[in-house]
């Protein structure tokens, strides 16, 4: 997994999973989001539930159609096996705790001290 | 003019699907190509297309049941036959399965060109329409939601 988790791509996998829903359908729920459910599309990571909730009550069991597009697309840009998560949120979580475990590791390779 | 809808021509005549090709990418258009039913379906399954010009007789599939397996695939792509076979049992067939346009060979690349633009044109006004019903719908949602919410609370 080569890509951080963060807000910027969380954002761009949601963004372009509502794009399949149209252009002026893509921007009135970017807009509600914001005015109604106070939502800001630039700090998703402590949203994601609040997020995932928002759009199972507009979409309902519709929403599915639109986890599995998020889905995919983290996919693509993690190569991660997304099955068994219950919810995009969890993927989403699930893979930031991996890489910061992958970052905080201490790498063998670099963890000689240099000699000066 | 500047085109931008995705073509896919069927035609087992290599002169003629090549020729469309480079006339229609000329006009703006990405064009894709298919010599027979099979490679057809396999593209309209990979791949996007708006419109489909579909060749009367192929070697492995009548021009008319291919336009039923493209509609599986894709259901709102348009399509276009050509036929150099004019009758009206082909019209008849043709219509019958959805085709949107009937074309004759020669084909008249004008008068192809105007029906391609007034089809893709549809098709765009039609998903104008689907994306403002969507908004209605989102809208509405939120406005029920938010009434519910302050009750509530």
């Amino acid at each position: 997994m080569s890509e951080i988790i963060n807000d910027e791509i969380v954002c761009d996998i949601i963004d372009k999973g509502l794009s399949a829903l149209g252009e002026s359908p893509k921007q009135a729920i970017w807009y509600y989001l914001e005015k109604d459910f106070k939502i800001n599309r630039y700090h998703l990571l402590e949203n994601l539930d609040a997020i995932e909730k928002a759009f199972q009550m507009i979409f309902g069991l519709g929403y599915s159609f639109l986890e599995g597009l998020f889905r995919q697309q983290l996919h693509e840009i993690t190569g991660e096996d997304l099955q068994g998560y219950e919810s995009f949120a969890d993927c989403v979580r699930s893979l930031r705790m991996k890489t910061e475990l992958v970052e905080h590791s201490v790498d063998p390779c670099f963890s000689q001290q240099t000699v000066e | 003019m500047v085109n931008n809808g995705r073509i896919l021509v069927i035609d087992d005549d290599k002169n003629i699907r090549k020729t469309l090709a480079i006339a229609l990418e000329l006009e703006g258009f990405f064009v894709d190509e298919a010599e027979n039913g099979k490679e057809a379906i396999a593209k309209s399954h990979a791949n996007f297309y708006n419109l489909a010009i579909v060749d009367w007789r192929l070697p492995d599939i009548e021009g008319t049941k291919l336009l039923g397996k493209l509609k599986e695939t894709t259901p709102k792509m348009a399509k276009i036959m050509l036929t150099g076979y004019p009758s009206m049992t082909n019209a008849i067939a043709a219509v019958n399965e959805r085709a949107d346009a009937f074309f004759l060979k020669p084909i008249d690349f004008e008068v192809l060109l105007a029906k391609i633009i007034e089809l893709l044109k549809q098709q765009k006004e039609a998903r104008a329409f689907s994306e403002n019903l969507m908004v209605n719908f989102i809208e509405t949602r939120v406005k029920e939601i938010v009434r519910t919410e302050s009750k509530t609370s």
